[in-house]
């Protein structure tokens, strides 16, 4: 039975998208707040152009927008009246924040005492946590209930007014003011699609088939040697008395031989299956590696 | 920072075996090499602690083909020393400037820069601010300064930079950094040429983004070019000369992007493709989705 699909309104989609931005915004304004100790002027470049964007576009376009939601949103249903309260004066206070957070940042670079270094961490964690419960109040909360709830005609007036202004930075189009940091996330994806690439080599289900064809090559040649112990005994003895006396040495050589190409051939069955599936791994692993070049 | 000075070692070395190759096949490479008409200046630019001699070859190579060649003058390039950046530019407008503006005026044509390395970088900002006396950019192996990107120049070679200029890539750079130029502006040619071998300048980085390439138009070309170099042998390297002279005949407002299998002949149609690896689509052309799916 096909499952029905519903299709989000677009202003839904492109908040949500936002809001994975945004988090990946918060995540690496936390890792740099932990990683470097804010003393030298290049520690606060990347904080910076973070708090910048927060305030340019996130206060500015993406939460106004939310605002418009949320207003159509109470005139549908007015049971959200308390969560929509919530969250606006949320906006506010974060409006706020990311004005004291971009002052304190250009204090603590005139300063570069530790004081201002620690106001900058302090304001920021409090920000960072706030954004992150806001939006995940949104998500959960307000976003189904405005898919829910809101007429095509409010959907086109929230998507006009966030086509008025574009993403400066995950938009279409790159605005030059917020090229430093486009390439510092560009240049961060780069690198973990080539780690991913790289890792391909290492994927632990050819791994996994490798190990299982060695194994099962062991046991076999174990099982042979075990089925031929007696025989294999018997016959060392048998050339070594006739080696002594001189006769039939010939025949006895080529039984052994026999037993060696039977064992031999086994393992080089084994070893060319294992080398295949470790072939057909690199292969697979230089193809997504060279597509590029190709 | 071993496997750094190791990689600076090999990159020294692969420099030294492309002179050599440059000297076996320069017969061959004359014969190919496409004739700049005797009105092209051009001035070239070397690269952090090379001298302007590292780049005679490249000069004569030039000017034996009807281009005028010259350095930039100011002997060996020692990086900012200590100066922050609009100091710096200001003095390079002052010196390197005023030679392209002599040149320009007498031979009322445009000058063409050709940088290597840090060489690019200058000659990229020059162009910036004089952009009607240049003609073209063409860069080898030269870096964007990221402000926070650090890790991309050769860990042996920054920390030289360091003892020279006593301040960080970061607070040399600023936070604007100085990064490829935008898809429109200047109205100039840039032809970046970076390889996958450089020992000394991480290839993201010499690589114009796909995003900026894709943007421009005819009126200001940006062209990524990928050559099989060392980073230092890239000024005496035959298949990177041949390339540099391709892009500095060129026609501005016709432009077409590099095609080296016309100057090959057919049976060497595989060596080609090796010595010009096509563009590494990982490289530059980014999927930021990933990494915000990534965690």
């Amino acid at each position: 039975m096909a499952v029905p699909t519903v299709k989000l309104p677009d202003a839904i989609v492109t908040l949500s998208d936002e809001h994975r931005y945004l988090s990946l915004l918060l995540d690496t304004l936390e890792e740099q707040l932990q990683l470097t100790d804010l003393t030298s002027p290049g520690d606060f470049f990347l904080i910076q152009d973070i708090v910048h964007y927060m305030y340019e576009y996130t206060d500015e376009v993406h939460h106004p927008t939310e605002d418009l939601m949320f207003e159509k949103l109470l005139q549908r249903n007015p049971d959200t009246e308390s969560e929509v309260a919530h969250l606006r004066r949320d906006h506010e206070f974060l409006h706020k924040d990311t004005a004291r957070i971009e002052k304190l940042l250009d204090q603590a670079v005139k300063r570069r005492t530790p004081k201002a270094a620690e106001a900058v961490r302090v304001a920021a964690s409090k920000y960072i946590n706030r954004l992150r419960r806001h939006i995940q109040i949104e998500e959960t909360e307000l976003f189904p209930s405005a898919v829910r709830c809101l007429a095509s005609k409010d959907w086109h007036e929230i998507e006009t007014r966030l086509a008025a202004r574009q993403d400066p930075l995950f938009g279409p189009n790159v605005e030059r003011d917020y090229r430093v940091l486009y390439e510092y996330f560009a240049s961060r994806a780069d690198q973990l699609s080539r780690q991913m690439t790289r890792f391909s080599f290492l994927q632990l289900d050819n791994m996994i088939l490798s190990a299982d064809a060695v194994e099962t090559g062991i046991a076999e040649m174990w099982r042979l040697l075990q089925q031929n112990a007696d025989s294999l005994s018997q016959e060392f003895k048998y050339v070594t008395a006739k080696s002594f006396d001189g006769r039939g040495l010939a025949a006895a050589l080529a039984l052994q031989a026999g037993y060696a190409g039977l064992v031999g051939t086994t393992a080089l069955q084994v070893t060319g299956e294992a080398a295949n599936i470790y072939f057909k791994t690199l292969k697979n692993a230089a193809t997504s590696f060279f597509k590029g070049a190709q | 920072m071993l496997t750094d000075l190791f990689k600076l070692q090999m990159d020294m070395l692969g420099a030294r075996g492309e002179l050599a190759a440059s000297m076996a096949s320069s017969c061959l490479l004359n014969r190919v090499t496409p004739n700049g008409g005797g009105n092209r200046p051009v001035v070239t630019i070397p690269g952090f602690l090379a001298s302007g001699n590292t780049l005679l070859r490249l000069n004569r190579y030039l000017n034996h083909h009807g281009f005028e060649a010259e350095s930039w003058g100011l002997g060996r390039n020692l990086g900012p020393q200590g100066m922050d950046w609009s100091k710096q530019l200001d003095s390079l407008i002052a010196q390197v400037g005023a030679k392209i503006q002599d040149l320009a005026d007498k031979h009322s044509a445009p000058v063409s820069l050709v940088g290597q390395s840090l060489g690019g970088v200058y000659a990229r900002e020059l162009a910036l601010q004089m952009p009607d006396v240049v003609d073209r950019v063409i860069m080898l192996g030269s870096p964007s300064f990221h402000p926070y990107l650090t890790s991309h120049v050769n860990r042996v070679v920054s920390l030289f930079g360091y003892w020279l200029s006593r301040q960080s890539h970061a607070e040399l750079a600023g936070r604007a950094g100085l990064l490829h130029w935008d898809a429109d502006k200047p109205s100039l040619p840039c032809v970046s040429i970076h390889s996958p071998l450089d020992g000394v300048v991480d290839e993201a980085s010499s690589v114009i983004p796909q995003y900026i390439v894709e943007q421009s138009d005819n009126s200001a070309p940006r062209e990524n070019l990928r050559v099989l170099s060392s980073h230092i042998g890239m000024s005496v390297n035959p298949w990177v000369l041949l390339a540099v002279a391709d892009r500095l005949v060129q026609d501005r407002d016709d432009w077409q992007v590099f095609d080296p299998y016309c100057y090959y002949s057919e049976n060497l149609q595989w060596v080609v493709s090796r010595l010009y690896p096509p563009q590494d689509s990982e490289i530059g052309n980014t999927d930021i989705t990933a990494l915000t799916e990534s965690g």
